[in-house]
C-alpha cells in the first residue's frame, strides 16, 4: 500500500458543518459552542472556550 | 515615534486620539472615528469615544459618509455576531480591530465577526464588500452558516481593498465543492499577512472547496489585477481534489493576480494529498497568476497545473510546475 494510499484509509470522523453560536457561561466568559454536523444529523457537540 | 503595537494598545486603552495615534497604528486618514463595543456599547450613543460606542458594526456603517475616509475601530472583547449578511457599498471606509495585535498573521485576529446561519435566503457571506477603498484590519471573519446560499465566509466584489491581518474562516458547507472562505471578485485587492481556512477541520472527499475562489459571481465583478503577500491557507483534506485557490472558468483572471511569500499548508495527518494548490477548470486566456519563490506548499503535490497561465518561480531550479515546490510527504 503506497503512503497516499495508507494515508486515505485513515478512519477519520466526517462532519459537512459546524455550526457555531458564542455565548457567555455563568463566569461571564465567553464560550461557543459547536455543534459538529452531517447534512442534518448531529454528530456531536462541544462547548469551547471561545 | 510610537511603534504600531504600541500605538494600537494605546487606543484600546481609550486613550486620547490624536492623528500621530492614528498614523502610527497605519491608519493615515483624515476621517471621523467611531467605535464598536458589542458588550458595552449602545446604538443610541453617538459612538464618538470608547465610552459612547455603537453596539453594532450596522449602526457604524450606517453612520459613515462614503469616502469620508471615516474609521471604524471594533471591539475585540466579543463577537461582533451578526444575524445577516454586512453589505458594504460606502467606500473609503477603515475598519480597524483592537486585538492588541498589530502587524501579525491574521490567524488568530480577535475582533471576529460571526455569523451562524443568516436569517435572509438571499445571503452569500458574512460580509459583501463593493465600496472602493476601503480597508479591514486585524479582523477574523467567522461564518459557519449553512442556508444554501451562504457559500463564502466574505464575498469581495469592491475596487482597491486592503486586508491586512485579517483570518477567514467557514466552519460549513464542507463538502460544497464551490463553497470558499472568501469569494474574490475584487478588482485592485491586496491580500496582506491573511490566514485563509483551516488544518483542522475536514473538507470532504471528491471535493474542491477552495480557501479563495475566483470564479466571477458577483454580477459585473471579476478578479482583476490583485496582490497578495505573506499569507497562508490551511486544508485539512479528505481527498486529492481540495485546492487552495480556484476558479471554474477560463476568464475568472483579468489582467494579473501576484502572489508572494505565500504558503499553502495540507495539514500532514489529514487523510489526503491534494493534487494542486492553485488551479482552474479551464485554462485563463485573460489574465495570469504569478507565485515568487517564497510560495511554498507542504503535502501538496505540485504548485499549479501546467497550461493555465499559471507562472511559478521554483525556489530549487525544478521544473515549472511539475516537480512541486514543496514536501509531499
Amino acid at each position: 500500500m503506497s503512503k497516499k494510499e495508507e494515508k486515505k484509509s485513515s478512519k477519520e470522523e466526517f462532519y459537512s458543518d459546524i455550526k457555531r453560536e458564542y455565548f457567555f457561561d455563568d463566569n461571564k466568559e465567553e464560550k461557543v459552542r459547536c455543534t459538529y454536523m452531517d447534512g442534518d444529523k448531529v454528530v456531536r457537540e462541544e462547548i469551547e472556550t471561545a | 515615534m510610537k511603534r504600531f503595537r504600541d500605538s494600537e494598545t494605546a487606543l484600546q486603552q481609550g486613550a486620547k486620539i490624536i492623528m500621530d495615534d492614528l498614523e502610527n497604528a497605519g491608519v493615515n486618514t483624515f476621517g471621523n472615528v467611531y467605535w464598536v463595543d458589542p458588550t458595552n456599547g449602545n446604538d443610541d450613543n453617538n459612538g464618538q469615544t470608547k465610552d459612547s460606542a455603537f453596539a453594532t458594526i450596522t449602526k457604524a456603517e450606517a453612520t459613515v459618509v462614503s469616502g469620508n475616509h471615516d474609521i471604524v475601530f471594533l471591539s475585540a472583547n466579543a463577537a461582533h455576531a451578526q444575524t445577516k449578511m454586512l453589505t458594504l457599498t460606502k467606500s473609503r471606509v477603515h475598519w480597524v480591530g483592537l486585538g492588541g495585535r498589530g502587524g501579525s498573521l491574521g490567524l488568530g485576529a480577535r475582533t471576529r465577526i460571526t455569523m451562524g446561519d443568516s436569517t435572509v435566503a438571499a445571503d452569500i457571506a458574512v460580509m459583501q464588500n463593493t465600496g472602493v477603498g476601503r480597508t479591514f484590519t486585524g479582523i477574523k471573519f467567522d461564518s459557519s452558516s449553512t442556508v444554501a446560499a451562504s457559500l463564502f465566509g466574505i464575498a469581495e466584489g469592491g475596487e482597491y481593498t486592503i486586508y491586512k491581518g485579517c483570518e477567514f474562516y467557514k466552519s460549513s458547507d464542507l463538502d460544497e465543492t464551490t463553497a470558499a472562505e472568501v469569494l474574490n471578485n475584487g478588482d485592485s485587492t491586496q491580500w496582506i499577512d491573511c490566514y485563509f481556512g483551516s488544518t483542522a477541520i475536514i473538507i470532504a472527499d471528491n471535493k474542491i472547496r477552495p480557501c479563495m475562489s475566483l470564479t466571477a459571481t458577483l454580477s459585473g465583478k471579476t478578479c482583476r489585477d490583485n496582490f497578495m503577500s505573506g499569507c497562508v491557507m490551511g486544508r485539512k483534506a479528505g481527498g486529492t481534489e481540495a485546492t487552495f485557490i480556484y476558479g471554474t472558468n477560463a476568464t475568472d483572471v483579468e489582467r494579473m493576480f501576484v502572489i508572494e511569500n505565500t504558503k499553502f499548508i495540507n495539514n500532514p495527518l489529514s487523510a489526503a494529498t491534494p493534487a494542486v494548490a492553485v488551479s482552474f477548470g479551464a485554462a485563463q486566456t485573460e489574465g495570469a497568476v504569478t507565485l515568487d519563490n517564497r510560495c511554498l506548499v507542504t503535502d501538496v503535490s505540485v504548485m499549479a497545473t501546467t497550461g493555465q497561465n499559471i507562472f511559478v518561480d521554483p525556489p530549487d531550479g525544478a521544473t515549472y510546475a511539475l516537480a512541486g515546490l514543496g514536501q509531499a510527504s
